[in-house]
């Protein structure tokens, strides 16, 4: 039997928490089940194509508690979240325009994953330099959460992730 | 709508925990400059917008407002096959990267 760590235990609960009502309305924007004020390391899967953004998330995050993990196109993100199974992370960073498999075909997949295996919904937050004005709309119904507009600055970031549980400081 | 300039120096002054990244960051830039210019010759111009799209979408969190603003340009004349547009943006891309100083404080 393995130890259980505090941050599974809080994904667990979370995952029991909102998994229902995420299952029952996949579209209405689901609630964060964390806590208030509850501040914890999170496992954030990153997905950018860009090295220089990756960099600058990277650095961003350098002296947080939280870990990254980074895949460099939507198809390298479906298996990284196929491979760390049911909330194996805590939020998903979506760039949306990406070679090989974009954000919008991913974060489907990953919706569709998580509906057909009754997997908690992980949140997935767009990360966009926007080029036309629909892009919002279509990454919500993709499937994100929200959206945070590149080029992205620390402080947003940290408040974004604060919002999923993480701490900001 | 004024046009951006850049042909004179300015200081721009990055979060000091960006200091590695930076002169990597603009490397890069002379890169793109160079990416952009062969594109023009070749009046490749989705390569324009592409390269632009990347820049607007980094260039201010690593505190160069300007590439985003550059970068802005470059994807809109890339999208609209506008050649001449394009021009005047790389050179501004050129002007800022040789004009711009960077300052940690």
């Amino acid at each position: 039997m393995k130890p259980i760590r505090r941050r599974d235990l809080v994904s667990a609960v979370r995952a029991a928490i909102d998994g229902g009502a995420a299952r029952q309305a996949p579209s209405v924007k689901p609630t964060v089940a964390a806590p208030v004020g509850a501040t914890h390391p999170l496992r954030i899967l990153l997905v950018e194509d860009t090295e220089d953004n990756r960099l600058l998330i990277q650095a961003y995050l350098k002296n947080s508690p939280h870990t990254l993990v980074m895949a460099e196109d939507g198809k390298l993100a479906v298996e990284a979240f196929h491979k760390a199974g049911p909330s194996g992370f805590d939020v998903v960073l979506m760039d949306m325009q990406m070679p090989v498999m974009d954000g919008y075909d991913a974060t489907r997949e990953i919706r569709r994953m998580e509906s057909a295996d009754g997997m908690p919904r992980t949140p997935i937050v767009a990360l966009t330099a926007f080029a036309l004005p629909q892009e919002a709309k279509s990454a919500i119904d993709a499937g994100c959460d929200e959206y945070l507009t590149k080029p992205i600055k620390k402080a947003t970031l940290l408040e974004a992730l604060a919002r999923y549980g993480g701490d900001a400081a | 709508v004024s046009e951006p300039r850049y042909d004179t120096p300015f200081v721009v002054r990055p979060e000091p925990d960006l200091a590695d990244l930076v002169p990597t960051y603009l490397q890069r830039r002379h890169t793109d400059a160079e990416t952009i210019s062969a594109a023009l010759e070749q009046g490749d111009l989705e390569v324009v917008r592409i390269v632009g799209h990347s820049m607007k979408g980094s260039g201010g969190g690593y505190g160069f407002d300007g590439l985003t603003d550059i970068g802005q340009e470059l994807e809109n004349a890339g999208r609209e096959s506008d050649a001449e547009g394009a021009t005047a943006a790389l050179r501004h891309l050129r002007d800022y990267l040789a004009n711009v100083e960077v300052v940690y404080e």
